[in-house]
C-alpha cells in the first residue's frame, strides 16, 4: 500500500447539509426543535403537505443563509428565489422539496483550513473552494420496523443549508479537518447546533482516485451514511484504499453510490449509475423572489464576528503554542482567550490558557485571578488554593489572596521551625556569621514542603527566626 | 337569489329557501355535498347563504376537488376566504361540482358526474366552476365562490348567464385553494349581478400572512366605486378577439354591448395585443408544468385514496394515482412532466415563461392607452354535453379568450350581454392590476343600461 499511495492521489468533494436552529420551521411556524417530540406531533397542514396549503418563508433562515455564505467567502446573490425539486418519496409530503437551484444564496466561496496533524503538534493547512450554498427544507424520516415502514414527519420543513465544495480535498484527514472547521464556523455563527450524531450536520462525499500527474478525474463514488467524524474518516480511508487497490489491479471503477457500514467497517454498494435522476426543477410559484439590497449584504458582512480560524491565528500571535490553541478552541474558550489577551496585553497567555477552562463566576474574576497569580508570584499550589477559596467564599480574588498568603505564611513558619530544630549545626554556623548556610536551610524548607513553598517567603521567615 | 333579496328574507328563511332549491334542482348535479343544518350567524356585512367550489377546503363539509383520490376527504383546516366569509356572516350551504382538480371547461371531468346548464340541461355549464355558476343561475344561493386558472370563473359565468369576477392575482388569498397551477390560480365570486360581486370581493380580498403572493395593499370600497358614469372612459377593443375561432353571433352580441358603452360616453378604440394569440399555447405549457408538481402530493400515503392491493411502495404510488385520477388529470400530469424534463424544459417551460412576459408587456402597454379592454368571454355559447369531451384540444379552445388575462395576472369580470339562440353570452372586461374598481364600474354601468 505504501508504494501504491505514492503513485495515486485521492480527490474528494463534499456535499453537506446543516440544520439551522431557527425557532420555527422553514415554511411554516411549527416548532423547529423536535428532539423530544413524539413522532408526527410537531407538524401542521403546511409541513404535512395538505391540499391547499402554502409555504411562507422564514426570514431568519434567509438571514442566516446569507451570513453563512459570507462566512464561507461566497458571493451572495441579491436575488433569493426558491425552486421546486420534484421526486416521490414517503418522507417528502408534497412530492417536491422547496430548494434553491437556479439562484443559490451564495456561490464561489473559499475556506482556508489549518489543523493539527495526527502527531498532535504539527500545524497543517489547505484550502477548499465552495461551489455553492443554498437553502432548502428538510424531509421527514422513515422508520423501518418488523411490521413495515413508518413515517415521522416532525423533521419535515426544518431549514437546511446545503453546501457543496469543489473537489479540493486530498485526503480523509483533510475531509475530517474541513468538516470540523465547518462545525466550528456554524456554531460560532450561532446558526446551527451542528451535532453530527444528531443529524444537525450531515455529509456525503464524492471520492475518486487517479494516478498522480493525471489531469482527468477518475470515476466518482458517492459515499453516504457517515454520521460521525470518526466514521467519515474511516469510510473515506476505506474507500480511497479500495479504489487504489482496484486501480493497482487494473480494474475499472464504476460510478456508484456506496454506504458506510459500521458493522463491517467497509463501504457497501447501494446503487450503481442508472442514468441521473431528473428533478424537473422550476421556480416555486408560491414564493415571490426576495431582493436583498447590497447594504444589507455589506452590513451582515461587517457584523460577522471573528471566525474560528482568525481566533486561532490571534491565539498563536499571543504566544500560545498551536496545539494549545486548538485544544482551547475545541473547549470553546478561544474567543474569550483572544478577548482577554487583546484587552489586557500584560496578561500571561500560558497562565490564562491554564485557567480559562476552569469555572469562574465571571470573566472579570478569571482575568483578575490570572493577573494576581502572576503579580504575587503564587505557586501552582497557592493558585489552586486561591481558586478553591473563590469557589467557596464567592468573593473576587483580590479579597482572598491575602488569606492565602497568610495561611501560607503560618504553614511555612511551622516548617521553618522544624527545619531549624533538625539542623542545629547549620543554625550555629549562621549565628557564627556564615550566612551561606541560609541557602542550604531554604533548600531544606523547600524539600519539606514538597516544593510547594515560595522560596522568597521561606528565606524571609528563616531570616527573621534566625535573627530573633 | 340576489344578496339583497336574501337579506330581505333574513338568514333563516334565505337558507331554508337555498336548501329547498338545492334539493329540487338536484338533477343539475351542481352540488357535491350539502350543509343540511348549517350554523346560522345572525349578523355581518354578508349575512346570506353561499356555495363554495369543492376545491376550496372547508372543515364543515368534505373537500374532494371532484376527484376520487380525495373522495370523503375532510380538511383539518379551513381556507382563508371561507373564514373571512363566516366572519362576515355568510352561511355555506353546500360545495359545488367542478372539473376534477379544476381541469376542464365543461365540468364533465368531475369524478362525480357532469353538471348541467340550468338554461338547457342538455348543455354544459362551462367549467371548471360549472357547479358554482349553475348553482347561482338556478338560485341555489346568493353567490358562489369559484376559482379561475385559465377561465374557470368567467367561462361558466358566461355559459350560465351570471356574473363572474376574477380578481387580480394576489388580491385574494389562495390559502386553502387546492392548487392546480399556483402562478395562475385565483379565487373569485360568481353572482347574479355586478353589485353582489363587488360586495363579495370586498369581504374576501386582502393580504393574508398565509399566502406570500397576496399584496399588502388597501382593499377599496368596491360598492361605493360602482357609482359614477363612464364618460370619457377609454375602452380598448383588441384585434383578433372577435374573428378567428369566435362565433359570429357571439362577436356581434359583444359588439352591441361595446356600442352601448359608447353611447354612455366611453371612448372606444381598437388596440393591439400582438402576443395574445400565443396565450392558449403558453397557458397549456405552464399550467400542466405546475400541475405535475402540485398533484404529486396525492400519493396514497397520508390522506385520500390509497390502493388496497399495493404490494410495495411503488405500487402504492402507481395504483393509488392510477385509480384516483381521471383521464384529463393524468394527461396534464404527463404533459407537465414532459415540459419540465431535462432537455425539454428550455424549449417548453422556459420559452413559455418568456412568452408570458411578452403577453404581460402587451397588456402593460395597452393599459397606457386605455382604461379597460373588452372582448367576448368565450368564443361560443354553451356547447352540448359530450360534444367536446372526447377531443381535449377542442375543449382547450374554450379558453382561447380567457387565458391572456390569466397569464397577465390582471382582473377581469364577465357579465351577461344578451343571448344567442336562447343561450347567454358573456362580456369580458379586463382592467389594470389591482384596479377591480374600474372593471366593476364599467360592468355596473352596462348592467344598469340593460
Amino acid at each position: 500500500m505504501e508504494e501504491a499511495d505514492a503513485k495515486y492521489e485521492a480527490v474528494i468533494g463534499l456535499e453537506i447539509h446543516v440544520q439551522l436552529r431557527t425557532v420555527s420551521k422553514m415554511f411554516c411556524r411549527c416548532d423547529n426543535d423536535s428532539d423530544k417530540a413524539r413522532p408526527n406531533t410537531n407538524v401542521c397542514p403546511v409541513c404535512m403537505g395538505y391540499p391547499g396549503t402554502l409555504p411562507v418563508t422564514n426570514e431568519q433562515a434567509i438571514d442566516w443563509g446569507i451570513k453563512t455564505a459570507l462566512a464561507l467567502g461566497c458571493a451572495v446573490n441579491p436575488l433569493q428565489r426558491f425552486d421546486r425539486k420534484n421526486y416521490f418519496y414517503p418522507d417528502l409530503p408534497k412530492g417536491y422539496q422547496i430548494s434553491q437551484f437556479f439562484y443559490p444564496v451564495g456561490e464561489k466561496g473559499n475556506v482556508d483550513v489549518d489543523y493539527l496533524a495526527s502527531d498532535r503538534k504539527t500545524r497543517k493547512e489547505f484550502s477548499v473552494g465552495i461551489t455553492r450554498l443554498h437553502l432548502e427544507e428538510d424531509a421527514g424520516k422513515l422508520i423501518h420496523t418488523q411490521d413495515g415502514t413508518l413515517v415521522d414527519l416532525n423533521r419535515c420543513g426544518t431549514p437546511l443549508i446545503e453546501i457543496v465544495t469543489e473537489p479540493d480535498i486530498k485526503s480523509p484527514e483533510e475531509a475530517k479537518a474541513f468538516m470540523q472547521e465547518l462545525q466550528r464556523m456554524v456554531r460560532s455563527l450561532g446558526v446551527s447546533m451542528a451535532d453530527m450524531e444528531k443529524g444537525h450536520l450531515r455529509v456525503d462525499a464524492n471520492v475518486s482516485v487517479r494516478p498522480i500527474g493525471q489531469d482527468v478525474l477518475g470515476a466518482k463514488v458517492e459515499v453516504k451514511n457517515m454520521n460521525s467524524f470518526k466514521f467519515m474518516e474511516m469510510a473515506l480511508k476505506f474507500e480511497v484504499e479500495r479504489q487504489t487497490a482496484m486501480l493497482e489491479k487494473g480494474e475499472v471503477i464504476e460510478q456508484e453510490t456506496r454506504g458506510w457500514d459500521e458493522k463491517t467497517n467497509s463501504t457497501v454498494s447501494q446503487r450503481t449509475k442508472e442514468g441521473s435522476v431528473d428533478y424537473r426543477y422550476f421556480p416555486e410559484p408560491d414564493l415571490p423572489p426576495i431582493y436583498i439590497d447590497q447594504d444589507k449584504i455589506d452590513g451582515t458582512k461587517n457584523q460577522l464576528a471573528a471566525l474560528p480560524a482568525e481566533l486561532r491565528s490571534r491565539g498563536e500571535a499571543s504566544g500560545l503554542p498551536y496545539a494549545r490553541v486548538v485544544e482551547l478552541q475545541d473547549l470553546g474558550k478561544m474567543s474569550e482567550f483572544v478577548q482577554l489577551t487583546t484587552d489586557y496585553n500584560d496578561i500571561d497567555p500560558v497562565l490564562l490558557a491554564n485557567w480559562i477552562t476552569k469555572d469562574f463566576a465571571s470573566t472579570k474574576d478569571l482575568r483578575e485571578f490570572v493577573i494576581i497569580v502572576k503579580l504575587e508570584g503564587l505557586s501552582n499550589a497557592a493558585a489552586q488554593k486561591l481558586y478553591a477559596l473563590m469557589q467557596t467564599k464567592k468573593l473576587p480574588p483580590q479579597d482572598l489572596v491575602g488569606q492565602i498568603q497568610m495561611a501560607d505564611k503560618d504553614e511555612l513558619t511551622g516548617l521553618v521551625k522544624q527545619v531549624l530544630a533538625e539542623n542545629a549545626d547549620a543554625v550555629a554556623k549562621f549565628k557564627a556569621g556564615n550566612t551561606q548556610v541560609l541557602a542550604y536551610l531554604t533548600g531544606q524548607v523547600m524539600k519539606k514542603s514538597g516544593g510547594r513553598a515560595e522560596p522568597a517567603l521561606a528565606q524571609q521567615i528563616l531570616q527573621s527566626l534566625l535573627t530573633d | 337569489m340576489e344578496i339583497r333579496e336574501a337579506e330581505k328574507l333574513g338568514i333563516e328563511k334565505a337558507t331554508e329557501e337555498s336548501l329547498k332549491i338545492i334539493k329540487s334542482k338536484s338533477e343539475l348535479n351542481a352540488i357535491l355535498s350539502v350543509n343540511d343544518k348549517p350554523k346560522l350567524s345572525k349578523s355581518g356585512s354578508l349575512n346570506v347563504p353561499y356555495i363554495c367550489k369543492d376545491n376550496i377546503v372547508t372543515k364543515e363539509l368534505p373537500t374532494t376537488a371532484a376527484s376520487k383520490i380525495l373522495e370523503g376527504f375532510v380538511s383539518p383546516y379551513e381556507a382563508t376566504v371561507v373564514m373571512k366569509l363566516r366572519e362576515a356572516g355568510a352561511v355555506m350551504v353546500g360545495k359545488s361540482n367542478l372539473d376534477e382538480f379544476a381541469m376542464g371547461s365543461s365540468t364533465e371531468n368531475s369524478a362525480f358526474g357532469p353538471t348541467k346548464n340550468p338554461h338547457d340541461p342538455t348543455r354544459v355549464p362551462g367549467g371548471s366552476s360549472g357547479g358554482s355558476a349553475a348553482a347561482v343561475a338556478a338560485g341555489m344561493a346568493s353567490f358562489a365562490l369559484g376559482s379561475d386558472t385559465g377561465g374557470s370563473i368567467r367561462q361558466p359565468a358566461s355559459f350560465c348567464g351570471v356574473v363572474g369576477l376574477m380578481p387580480t392575482y394576489g388580491r385574494v388569498s389562495r390559502y386553502g385553494l387546492i392548487a392546480m397551477a399556483s402562478s395562475l390560480d385565483r379565487i373569485g365570486p360568481i353572482t347574479t349581478n355586478v353589485k353582489d360581486a363587488a360586495r363579495v370581493l370586498r369581504v374576501i380580498a386582502g393580504h393574508d400572512e398565509h399566502d406570500s403572493t397576496t399584496m399588502a395593499i388597501e382593499v377599496p370600497d368596491y360598492v361605493a366605486a360602482l357609482d359614477g358614469d363612464i364618460k370619457d372612459l377609454k375602452i380598448g377593443v383588441p384585434k383578433g378577439f372577435f374573428d378567428e375561432g369566435v362565433d359570429a353571433p357571439v362577436a356581434q352580441a359583444v359588439q352591441a354591448a361595446v356600442d352601448k358603452l359608447r353611447q354612455l360616453g366611453a371612448i372606444v378604440s381598437e388596440i393591439e395585443l400582438p402576443h395574445a394569440k400565443f396565450a392558449l399555447a403558453t397557458y397549456y405549457i405552464l399550467q400542466p408544468s405546475e400541475v405535475s408538481a402540485n398533484l404529486a402530493r396525492y400519493d396514497g400515503i397520508r390522506y385520500g385514496l390509497s390502493a388496497s392491493d399495493a404490494k410495495n411502495l411503488w405500487e402504492v404510488y402507481d395504483k393509488s394515482r392510477a385509480q384516483g385520477f381521471g383521464a384529463e388529470v393524468k394527461r396534464r400530469i404527463m404533459l407537465g412532466t414532459y415540459t419540465l424534463s431535462a432537455g425539454f424544459r428550455d424549449a417548453y417551460y422556459d420559452k413559455a415563461q418568456r412568452v408570458r412576459t411578452l403577453i404581460k408587456q402587451d397588456f402593460d402597454k395597452a393599459f397606457k392607452q386605455v382604461d379597460v379592454i373588452i372582448t367576448p368571454t368565450t368564443p361560443t355559447v354553451a356547447f352540448k354535453l359530450g360534444e367536446r369531451a372526447k377531443d381535449p384540444l377542442s375543449m382547450y379552445k374554450a379558453d382561447l379568450l380567457t387565458t391572456p388575462a390569466s397569464l397577465a395576472g390582471i382582473p377581469v369580470i364577465s357579465v351577461p350581454c344578451g343571448e344567442v339562440e336562447g343561450l347567454p353570452v358573456g362580456l369580458q372586461i379586463m382592467g389594470r392590476q389591482f384596479d377591480e374598481k374600474t372593471i366593476l364600474r364599467v360592468a355596473y354601468a352596462y348592467e344598469q343600461k340593460q
